[in-house]
C-alpha cells in the first residue's frame, strides 16, 4: 500500500498543514469507539496521521479507521525480512498456506512496522485478519473484535449478489485507499450505471463527503470506460494541486485533480500513459531520488515499472486508440520480479511482498531503484 | 520463569519411563494410551482442544511463577499436523487462540475454525506428571538451570531437561474426518461434447469428494494439438469458483481473449481456434480436502468449432410432451448444447395453475437433451416450460442477450424479462378416446 501523506504532499500543501497535523496529534482518534467494527472482509490499507490505519472492508462496503496503538517513532527503521510468510500465517491461523490470501501491505510511517490485510480462506466464508510484522521478526495478529475504531459506510455499493463473469462486484466496492490532506480517498465501484468512482471522506469521519464517477479514455481498448475500477492509486501534487495518479487493468495511467471530486460529479481523468496490455497493476508508490520524482508500479505481468513523473503535468492526455505503449515512458526493474505489494519504509527504502517461483510469499526490504 | 519448582519437580519421585514417540488420540475414540498419562480431545464444534492428565502442581506452578499472563503456547503449542508426520516443522508457529489451565487440564480455544484433518500438540515435558522420568536414563540435562529453562518455544527443548517436547496427534471428529472411502478423482467435465465453439466461456469440473482450494490454476493445463501448453487461458480469480460442497469448480476462459475487439485477444490471439484440437489436463497432484492426491491424471480432448454468437431461442426447442396421468418424462431437445449448471438451475415446468412442478431434471446427449421426471403424475392442460433468461449456451450467449454485446458500455433503455415461457399442452386422455 502506498504511503500517502508522504512529504511530497506535505510540501505541496505547505507548512500550514504540517503544523496543523502536529498540533492535532491527539485529535484524530478522539471520537473512536472501543469494540468490534463488524468486519465482513479486509482489503486495501493506508496509514493516516498518528498511527491511524485505514482499512477497506469491500464486502461490508465500509471504511474503518483503527487505532493501532503503535505510535512510538522508531529511531532507526530496521529492514524487515520474513521468508515464506504465507506458511507462517497459515500455521497461526490453523490452515494450509493455499488458504491464505494477502490483500495489502502498509508500512507504519512512524514505527516502521508492517501491516497486512489477510483472509483465511478463499471463498465467501473467508475470515478476515490484520497482521503486524515487527522488525524483530514477530508476526502478530491484531484483535479485530476489540479495538478502538471509527467506521463509515460507503453509499450505493454494488449489490452483494451481483456477479459479472465470475467476479462478485461487491468485492470491488473498495479497490484502493489513500490518505492525504485530511481526507481518505477511496476508489472502487458503485451500483450506478457509471460505476467506477472515487470518494473523498474527511477524517475524522463525517457523513458529508464528496464522490464522483470517473470516466477515462482507455487507449488500448480504444474507448471510454466508466465501469472498470481503478486498481491502485497514489496522491501526488502536480503544479501545487493535489492529484491522484491512478492505474487501471490493461494498463492506463490516469491523473485526476482532487478538486474535481464533488458530490454527484462525473469526472474525466486524463490518461497520461498506456503501459501495455495483458497486465494488471497491483500497487504503487511515489518517491524522490536524485532530485527526480518516480512512480514505482508493481504489476502482474513484468518486473516492477519505474516511471519518471516529471512529464505528468504537461501530459495532454491520450484520446485515441493505442497499439502497445504511449505517454509517460517506463523502465522495467528486472530484478524486482514477482512483487505483489510495496510500500515505502523511508525515503530510500521500500518493503515489498514478493511471490517466488514456488508460490511462497516473502517480505523483503529493498533500496528504492 | 521460576526455577524453584522445577528443581523440586526434577528431584521428585521417578515414575515409569514413558514413550517419547508421538501418540495418536482420535477425537471420538477412547483417549490415547494411558502410559503417557495425557489425553487429548478435540471438539471442532466448540473450536476446542483439551489436554488432560497433566500435572496440576506443574500447571499451578507455571501460573504462580508468572507475573504477567502465561504464554501457554510456549508450554503447549497447537499446530496443524502435516499430512506427512515426518515433516513436522520445528519452527512452525503455534495456532492463535486462548488457553485456560485448571487442575490437570489445559483448554485451548482456537481463534479459527478447527477444520483441518489433524493437529499436533507439542507439550513441554515439565507439565507431565513425572517429568524426570521422561529424560533419558543417565542422559544429560543440560541447561536445567540454564538457557533451557528460559521461555523458549515449546517446539524447542523441554524445560524439564534437554529432551525434545512430547508430540501428540489428535484427529478431527465429525464429518471432516476420516475422509470418505471414495478416492479423489474427476467424475465429469462439462461441456462434455467433443466439438466446442471457439468462443467457449467455461468448463465445469466435478470431483468425487471435496477438494482443496487454491490449486486450480496450477493443476489445470490446456494443451494444443502438439501437446504444448497454452499460456494463461483461464481467468485466474483469487476466489476460485467452487460450489459450497467443494466438489464442482467453474473454470472461466479469459474473457479478454474471447471477445472480439479487445486488445488481449488481438495481441495474444484467441485461446481456441476453430478446427484445432485441444486437451484439458488435470494433474494428479491436486490435493483433496484431506490432502490426498487425485487417483490419476484426468484428460479431456476436444476440437474447437466455429464461434457461436447466437442467443439460445427456446421457441426453437423440440418438446416431447408426456401423456396425462403418467410420470413419463418431459423431454426437451435443444439445437445446440447449453451450459450444464445453468440449464439444470434455470429450466423448470409450471402446471396448469402456474405452480412449479416438483421433479428431477437431467441433462444428457452432450447437454442437448433436458429430461424431467415429475414426482406426481401429469395433469392434462396447458403447462409451461419456464426458462430463466440468464440461461446460457456454451459461449455465454444468454436467452436474454448475446455475449458479444459490449458489457463495458452502459446498457440503457433495455428492460428484459427474467423468464421466457414456452407453452405446451398435455392432452386429456378422455378427450383423446
Amino acid at each position: 500500500m502506498p504511503r500517502n501523506w508522504s512529504c511530497n504532499v506535505a510540501l505541496a500543501v505547505g507548512m500550514v498543514a504540517v503544523l496543523a497535523s502536529s498540533t492535532l496529534a491527539d485529535e484524530p482518534s478522539a471520537s473512536f469507539k472501543q469494540g468490534n467494527p463488524q468486519w465482513m472482509s479486509v482489503g486495501p490499507l493506508g496509514f493516516g496521521p498518528d498511527g491511524i490505519l485505514f482499512v477497506g472492508d469491500p464486502r461490508g462496503a465500509a471504511l474503518i479507521a483503527i487505532d493501532t496503538g503503535d505510535r512510538a517513532p522508531a529511531t532507526e527503521k530496521r529492514p524487515l525480512e520474513v521468508n515464506d510468510l504465507t506458511s507462517k500465517l497459515a500455521a497461526m491461523m490453523g490452515t494450509r498456506p493455499q488458504q491464505i490470501m494477502i490483500h495489502d501491505l502498509a508500512v507504519h510511517p512512524l514505527s516502521g512496522n508492517v501491516y497486512l490485510s489477510v483472509s483465511r480462506g478463499r471463498g465467501p466464508e473467508a475470515i478476515p485478519a490484520l497482521v503486524r510484522l515487527t522488525a524483530d521478526g514477530a508476526v502478530e495478529e491484531l484483535p479485530l473484535d476489540n479495538l478502538r475504531f471509527a467506521r463509515v459506510e460507503l453509499p450505493n455499493p454494488p449489490d452483494p449478489n451481483t456477479v459479472e463473469r465470475g467476479q462478485a462486484l461487491r468485492n470491488e466496492s473498495i479497490t484502493d485507499i489513500a490518505y492525504a490532506d485530511g481526507r481518505v480517498f477511496v476508489a472502487g465501484l458503485s451500483n450506478e450505471e457509471f460505476s467506477s468512482r472515487l470518494i473523498a471522506i474527511p477524517f475524522p469521519f463525517s457523513e458529508d463527503f464528496d464522490g464522483a464517477a470517473i470516466e477515462i479514455y482507455h487507449g488500448a481498448h480504444g474507448r471510454f470506460e466508466t465501469r472498470s475500477p481503478i486498481r491502485t492509486f497514489v496522491p501526488y501534487p502536480i503544479a501545487d494541486q493535489l492529484h491522484l495518479l491512478a492505474a487501471y487493468t490493461c494498463t492506463p495511467l490516469v491523473k485526476v485533480p482532487v478538486s474535481e471530486l464533488k458530490a454527484g460529479a462525473h469526472v474525466r481523468g486524463t490518461t497520461i500513459a498506456e503501459l501495455g496490455n495483458r497486465n494488471r497493476p497491483l500497487d504503487m508508490i511515489t518517491y524522490t531520488k536524485d532530485g527526480k520524482d518516480f512512480l514505482l508500479l508493481a504489476n502482474s505481468n513484468r518486473g516492477v515499472m519505474r516511471i519518471p513523473v516529471e512529464g505528468a503535468a504537461e501530459a495532454s492526455g491520450i484520446t485515441e486508440p493505442v497499439e502497445g505503449t504511449r505517454g509517460l515512458q517506463y523502465e522495467t526493474i528486472e530484478e524486482l520480479k514477482g512483487v505483489v505489494q510495496l510500500d515505502k519504509l523511508d525515503e530510500h527504502r521500500a518493503v515489498i511482498l514478493v511471490q517466488d517461483d514456488t508460490g511462497a510469499m516473502n517480505v523483503k526490504t529493498i533500496e528504492l531503484p | 520463569m521460576g526455577q524453584r519448582w522445577l528443581r523440586r519437580l526434577l528431584g521428585s519421585a521417578v515414575g515409569v519411563a514413558l514413550l517419547g514417540a508421538p501418540l495418536s488420540a482420535p477425537g471420538r475414540e477412547p483417549p490415547g494410551p494411558p502410559e503417557a498419562g495425557v489425553q487429548v480431545r478435540l471438539d471442532p464444534r466448540r473450536g476446542e482442544i483439551v489436554v488432560e492428565g497433566l500435572d496440576p502442581w506443574a500447571l499451578e506452578a507455571v501460573q504462580g511463577d508468572h507475573a504477567g499472563p502465561v504464554r501457554w503456547s510456549t508450554w503447549c503449542a497447537i499446530l496443524v499436523a502435516s499430512a506427512d508426520p515426518d515433516l513436522a516443522a520445528a519452527d512452525a508457529l503455534p495456532m492463535s487462540g486462548s488457553y485456560q489451565a485448571e487442575g490437570a487440564t489445559i483448554r485451548f480455544q482456537s481463534k479459527y475454525p478447527l477444520d483441518q484433518p489433524a493437529y499436533e500438540i507439542v507439550l513441554d515435558r515439565a507439565l507431565l506428571r513425572a517429568p524426570a522420568a521422561l529424560c533419558r536414563p543417565g542422559g544429560e540435562t543440560p541447561g536445567r538451570e540454564g538457557q533451557n529453562i528460559q521461555e523458549t518455544a515449546a517446539t524447542g527443548s523441554s524445560r524439564a531437561c534437554g529432551e525434545p517436547p512430547l508430540r501428540l496427534r489428535v484427529t478431527a471428529g465429525g464429518a471432516a474426518f476420516p475422509p470418505p472411502s471414495d478416492l479423489p478423482r474427476v467424475t465429469a467435465i462439462f461441456p462434455s461434447g467433443r466439438v466446442l465453439p471457439e468462443n467457449l466461456l467455461r468448463f465445469y469440473l466435478h470431483f468425487s469428494v471435496p477438494m482443496s482450494r487454491g490449486f486450480a490454476y496450477r493443476q489445470i493445463h490446456l494443451l494444443d494439438s502438439d501437446g504444448s501448453p497454452i499460456a494463461d487461458p483461464f481467468l485466474e480469480l483469487d476466489e476460485e469458483l467452487w460450489t459450497a460442497d467443494g466438489r464442482r469448480l467453474t473454470l472461466l476462459f479469459d474473457p479478454g481473449r474471447i471477445k472480439r475487439g479487445l486488445r488481449p485477444r488481438a495481441e495474444a490471439g484467441p485461446i481456441l481456434e476453430a478446427g484445432r484440437r485441444y486437451t484439458l489436463v488435470v494433474e494428479p497432484s491436486w490435493p483433496d480436502a484431506w490432502g490426498r492426491q487425485l487417483d490419476r491424471e484426468f484428460r479431456h480432448s476436444f476440437q474447437a468449432g466455429p464461434a457461436d454468437e447466437q442467443s439460445p431461442d427456446p421457441t426453437r426447442w423440440a418438446i416431447e410432451v408426456p401423456r396425462a396421468e403418467t410420470r413419463e418424462k418431459l423431454v426437451v431437445r435443444f439445437p445446440e448444447p447449453l451450459d450444464h449448471a445453468l440449464a439444470l438451475r434455470l429450466i423448470g415446468v409450471t402446471d396448469v395453475e402456474g405452480r412449479l412442478v416438483a421433479g428431477q431434471a437431467i441433462l444428457s446427449d452432450e447437454e442437448t437433451r433436458w429430461s424431467f421426471e415429475p414426482e406426481a403424475t401429469w395433469t392434462a392442460g396447458d403447462q409451461r416450460l419456464v426458462v430463466g433468461t440468464d440461461l446460457e449456451d456454451l459461449a455465454g450467449n444468454s436467452v436474454g442477450r448475446p455475449f458479444e454485446v459490449d458489457l463495458l458500455e452502459p446498457i440503457t433503455g433495455r428492460i428484459r424479462p427474467e423468464q421466457t415461457l414456452v407453452r405446451f399442452r398435455i392432452l386429456d386422455p378422455e378427450a383423446k378416446r
